[in-house]
Order: C-alpha cells, then sequence, then structure tokens
C-alpha cells in the first residue's frame, strides 16, 4: 500500500507541474501587467521600470518561472504583487471558508442522494423512480448562479429568513448559529449539481448489481428482499459510487469559484477571481497549485477507499 | 409503399438494412422525457434563427421616450438601465448562448475523435503521451483554467468558443480510444485489413462508424455543460461582452440586490432560459444513450 501511495504520488508530480507551468505561460502571454494597471499613470517610464525591477518583472519568463518554482520547493510561495503579502497568507485564511462550504456540501449531497437512488432502484418504473429521476436532471441543469440568485430572492429578501451574502453578520459576535445561518444557501446550491449526479449514478450501479448472478443465488436460497437489497446489492452498488467522492471534490471546488461571488463568501473562489482582475500571478499560481494537489489528494483518497470497500482490490 | 405499413414494427424485416437505424429511433421515440426535450429544444432553436422576425425591438435600440422601468403593454419584459427592450435581448441573446454551446463543442468533437483515433489506433508513445495529457486535463477543475485563459486572452464571444473547444476533448479522446482498442482486434476490422484496406480506410469506414453512438450522447451532454459554462463566464463578467447579449450576461444586472428584489422580470426569463435549454438538452441526451446503449435492448 505504501509503495502505491509513493509511486502515485510520483506520478501525480509532473501533472500538478504541467499545470503550473500552463498557468504561468498564459499569465506571461497576457498583455499588460500589475504596474501598468495599478501604478499612478503619472510615473516616468524610469520609475515603472525600477518598480518592475524590485517585483522582478523585468527577468526573462523562464528566470521567473525557476525562481518561483524554486521557492515552492523550499516552501515559499511567493508575496502578493498587490499588497506584499505572502501568499501562503493570502490563501490561507481565504482555504477555511471554501473547504468548509465544499465538504459540507459533499457530504450533505451524498447523504441525501445516496438514499434516493437506492429507493429508486428498488422501485424501478415507478412514479417515485420517475420523480427523483426528473429532479436530480434538474439539479443537474439548473445553472448554479441563477439556483442562488433565485434563494436569495425568495428566503433572503422576501422571507427574510436567511442573510443575503457573507458569512458572519458584521458587528455581531461570532457564533456557530450565524455561520450555521449564512452556510444554509450556498451550501444547497453548492451540493445540487452533485446530489443530481450521485443520485443518477447510484440508482444505475444498483441495477447494475441487481442483474448479476450472486443477487440470483440469494434470492433462489431464500434470503429475504430486505437482506438482498440492504446487504447483497447496497454494498457491491456502493463500491463505484464511493469512487465518486473524489472525482466530485474538483468539481464542487470549481463550482465554489462561481457560487462564492453570488453568496459574496469570503474563500478561495473570490480571491481568484481578484487575482485575476490584478494579474496578481504569484497569487494565482499559488492557487493554482493547490488546487491542482488538492485534487490528487482527492483521487487518491477515493482509491484508498475503494480498497477498503472492496477487498478484492489490492494495491500493491 | 404505404405510410402505415413502414411505420408497424412488424413490417420491417431484419435484413432491411435501415433496421438497425430504425431500432434506435423507436427507442429513442419510446423516451417520453426525450422527445419532449427533443421538442423545447426545436423551438428555441427556431426562436434563435427567426430572431430578427420575432424580437419587437431591436436589441441594442435605446428607448428615450418610455423611460419605464417594469413591464408595459410595449415592453413585456420592461427596459434595463439604459432603456433596452429586455424582451428582444432575451431573443437575441438565445442565439449566443445556443451556438457557443455547439461551436465549442463541435471543435472539441473533432479534436478528441482525431487524437483518440491516433492514440487508439498506432499506440505506443502517442498513445502514452496524449493519454497523460488528457488525465492532466482531466484531474483539473477546468474552470479556473478557463477562468484564467479567458480573462488574460480577453473575454468575447469567439475567444469563450475556442477556450472551451480547445480545453473539452479529453472525454471525447477517452471514448475514442478506448472503441478503438477494442474494435480494432475484432474480426470484421481484421478482415478488411486482411483484404488490403488502408488504415484511413479502416479508421474512417470500419472503426469510426461503430463509435458515433457514444460520441453522439457525449457530445449532447457537453453541450449542455458548455451552455452551462458560458453562461457562468458571461454572468462573472468574463464571457460575452456587452452590448452583445447572451443569458448569462443577462443576468450580471442580478448582481444588484436592488434588481433580485424588485425587478424580478430582469433577472428570471434568461435564468429560466438557460436551465430550460440545458434541461431539454440532457433529455434528448438521456434519451439517446438508452436507445444507442444495446446493454439495454430487450
Amino acid at each position: 500500500m505504501l509503495k502505491y501511495l509513493i509511486r502515485r504520488i510520483l506520478i501525480a508530480l509532473p501533472v500538478i507541474l504541467g499545470v503550473t507551468i500552463i498557468t504561468f505561460t498564459i499569465i506571461q502571454m497576457a498583455p499588460g501587467d500589475i504596474v501598468d494597471l495599478y501604478v499612478d499613470p503619472t510615473l516616468s517610464a524610469a520609475d515603472k521600470e525600477a518598480i518592475r525591477h524590485n517585483l522582478g518583472l523585468d527577468q526573462h519568463p523562464v528566470i521567473q518561472y525557476g525562481v518561483w518554482l524554486k521557492g515552492v520547493a523550499q516552501g515559499d510561495l511567493g508575496n502578493s504583487l498587490v499588497n506584499r503579502q505572502p501568499v501562503a497568507v493570502r490563501i490561507g485564511e481565504r482555504m477555511g471558508p471554501t473547504l468548509g462550504l465544499s465538504l459540507t456540501a459533499l457530504a450533505v449531497a451524498f447523504l441525501i442522494a445516496i438514499p434516493v437512488g437506492v429507493i429508486s432502484a428498488t422501485k424501478q418504473y415507478s412514479w417515485l423512480d420517475y420523480g427523483s429521476s426528473i429532479f436530480a436532471l434538474m439539479f443537474v441543469s439548473i445553472p448554479g448562479f441563477f439556483l442562488g440568485i433565485g434563494l436569495i430572492f425568495f428566503f433572503s429578501l422576501r422571507l427574510d429568513w436567511l442573510p443575503v451574502s457573507g458569512m458572519r453578520t458584521l458587528g455581531v459576535e461570532k457564533s456557530f448559529v450565524d455561520l450555521l445561518q449564512h452556510m444554509i444557501l450556498p451550501t444547497v446550491v453548492l451540493s445540487a449539481g452533485t446530489m443530481g449526479a450521485v443520485t443518477r449514478y447510484t440508482r444505475s450501479s444498483m441495477l447494475d448489481v441487481v442483474r448479476q448472478d450472486f443477487i440470483r443465488t440469494a434470492r433462489a436460497k431464500g434470503v429475504s428482499e430486505r437482506l438482498v437489497v440492504y446487504k447483497h446489492t447496497l454494498r457491491n452498488a456502493l463500491i463505484p459510487v464511493i469512487t465518486l467522492l473524489g472525482l466530485q471534490l474538483p468539481q464542487l471546488l470549481g463550482g465554489a469559484i462561481i457560487i462564492e461571488s453570488v453568496f459574496m463568501w469570503p474563500g478561495m473562489g473570490r480571491l481568484a477571481i481578484e487575482a485575476i482582475n490584478s494579474r496578481d500571478y504569484p497569487v494565482l499560481m499559488g492557487l493554482n497549485l493547490l488546487t491542482a494537489v488538492l485534487v490528487v489528494l482527492g483521487g487518491l483518497l477515493s482509491d484508498m477507499m475503494y480498497s477498503v470497500a472492496d477487498p478484492r482490490i489490492r494495491y500493491s | 409503399m404505404s405510410v402505415a405499413k413502414r411505420l408497424s414494427p412488424q413490417a420491417v424485416a431484419p435484413a432491411e438494412p435501415r433496421s438497425e437505424k430504425n431500432y434506435v429511433l423507436r427507442r429513442f421515440l419510446r423516451h417520453k422525457l426525450a422527445v419532449v426535450g427533443l421538442v423545447i429544444l426545436t423551438l428555441l432553436v427556431l426562436v434563435a434563427v427567426f430572431a430578427p422576425q420575432i424580437a419587437p425591438y431591436d436589441p441594442n435600440k435605446f428607448d428615450a421616450v418610455s423611460m419605464v422601468d417594469t413591464p408595459t403593454k410595449e415592453h413585456w419584459l420592461g427596459l434595463d438601465q439604459v432603456g433596452r427592450d429586455v424582451l428582444s435581448r432575451v431573443i437575441y441573446a438565445s442565439r449566443i448562448s445556443l451556438s457557443v454551446g455547439v461551436v465549442a463543442v463541435g471543435i472539441y468533437v473533432v479534436l478528441g475523435t482525431v487524437l483518440g483515433s491516433l492514440a487508439g489506433y498506432y499506440g505506443g508513445a502517442v498513445d502514452i503521451v496524449l493519454t497523460r495529457i488528457a488525465d492532466m486535463f482531466l484531474s483539473f477543475p477546468q474552470i479556473m483554467l478557463i477562468l484564467v485563459i479567458v480573462a488574460m486572452i480577453g473575454p468575447s464571444i469567439w475567444n469563450i468558443m475556442v477556450v472551451l473547444g480547445l480545453l473539452g476533448w479529453p472525454p471525447i479522446f477517452r471514448i475514442v480510444r478506448g472503441q478503438f482498442l477494442t474494435l480494432r482486434e475484432l474480426d470484421f476490422v481484421q478482415a478488411g485489413r486482411g483484404m488490403g484496406a488502408t488504415d484511413s480506410r479502416l479508421i474512417f469506414r470500419h472503426i469510426l462508424p461503430n463509435s458515433m453512438g457514444p460520441i453522439l450522447v457525449a457530445a449532447t451532454f457537453g453541450t449542455a455543460q458548455a451552455i452551462l459554462t458560458e453562461a457562468a463566464l458571461s454572468y462573472l463578467g468574463l464571457g460575452v461582452q456587452p452590448p452583445a447579449a447572451s443569458w448569462g450576461n443577462l443576468l450580471i444586472q442580478a448582481q444588484s440586490t436592488t434588481v433580485v428584489e424588485k425587478q424580478p422580470w430582469l433577472w428570471v426569463p434568461p435564468g429560466l432560459l438557460i436551465f430550460i435549454s440545458v434541461l431539454a438538452i440532457n433529455f434528448v441526451g438521456d434519451g439517446l444513450r438508452d436507445a444507442l446503449d444495446p446493454r439495454l435492448k430487450r
């Protein structure tokens, strides 16, 4: 197992490296840099050059990338070009909100989707099955930001039950209940797509397993229907569903980028948009690196859970 | 030959060359939601095509006379902040929103099919390199990369289409490659080879036609996804740029809480249209998958 893990990480390294090279190349290709955008336009060209020199922007792109990579190898992500804060600090303060939101949405989505998918499959072609299938497809099809705006309209503006945006009420002492109230709408929006996908996947996985010979054997030897469904079928049907846990992580992180803008959630997604608008490339590079690492870790985790759930799979 | 005879299932002889197509069509038509989706989609495409005839006003013309901000008899969805007719803009937006999806997917289906054929048919180093690159693209939240690229090269309709097209090929690549790996060893391909068929004939006449089903299904779901991505990018201001209207950028107005609360007619219709068109396409995709999947034959 350990050997397998090490090999997987070694394979992932070039992928992560590739992602950072692509990001860096694109940023370099863009016309204009942060000095053009932010610095007082009355400054002389010589002064601008001096600022570029200080920031290291006058060096050849390959050298800039080399400097960045060397820093990363030593655990230093560089400094933000906007306020000279270390990138690690800027991302660090945004990581909690995004991961909190994404993982909660992931949990909510799976906890609801799996039972619904199972019921849908056991009552195939009933109105329950059709209903849940249609709802699942609707959840996959609705644009997250539109659902978000709709929920804000009803629950925050019309009914005034929940806060419109943000993570905390300003001027109110930090409390868990306050945080929870702010989290409800973004979590619902973020989990909708995943919920739809997992429901459909669970249903078809259950139906795949039910057709197999060992289920027929179980029925033939008189095992009760309850046991057939919940022990023999469900346990085997869940194995491929578990792999979705890791695969949905990139989806959720991607979704968070857009949802955070709708709800003014102070997370990595909004930091990314701020960094894009200000050409703050060290922050962008750091964000891309971190997402790539998180996604690789998600994949690894789902592989490991796979081997726990299915003893036939042994990694060596 | 009477129409009734052709429609009745018994009339279709198994040996008739079109029977497989008829069979797929029958299975598709039995999928009620897919048929509903197809009807809705056809209507939306018609609206997009005939937008100049349907729209009551020029979508970019300012109405300086009747500065109203609520729906009226003349302007069903009211006017936006600068006095343009919102209904006309929503109608014209369907052109851009639908075509971004179709063009982007068109680009990546071609790309994915070509690369997948190369990797699957020839194998070796080409296969290893291409598969690695595809895995890299698949293991990353694409929206992040898309956001960066679009922001850096400048947001526009064409750039969105090209970026989505160039980044979207890996799923198609995987399908085509997998199909080639299976099919190239089968007897009918080996027979073709034995009879002296060239590589390109084997690829284009024997193997690719057999992979069309899964490609078509993936392309359908891909179009729905591309429409959603364009909408999200445009909503963030990084997609289709005004004065051109897309359903996504019409929702930019809903970034103001006042508009959300007081003028729902400005943001509900474009949002609903994105939802309905994506749902319709997904229904069609579902129907196609069920109709084309040989495992589900009963």
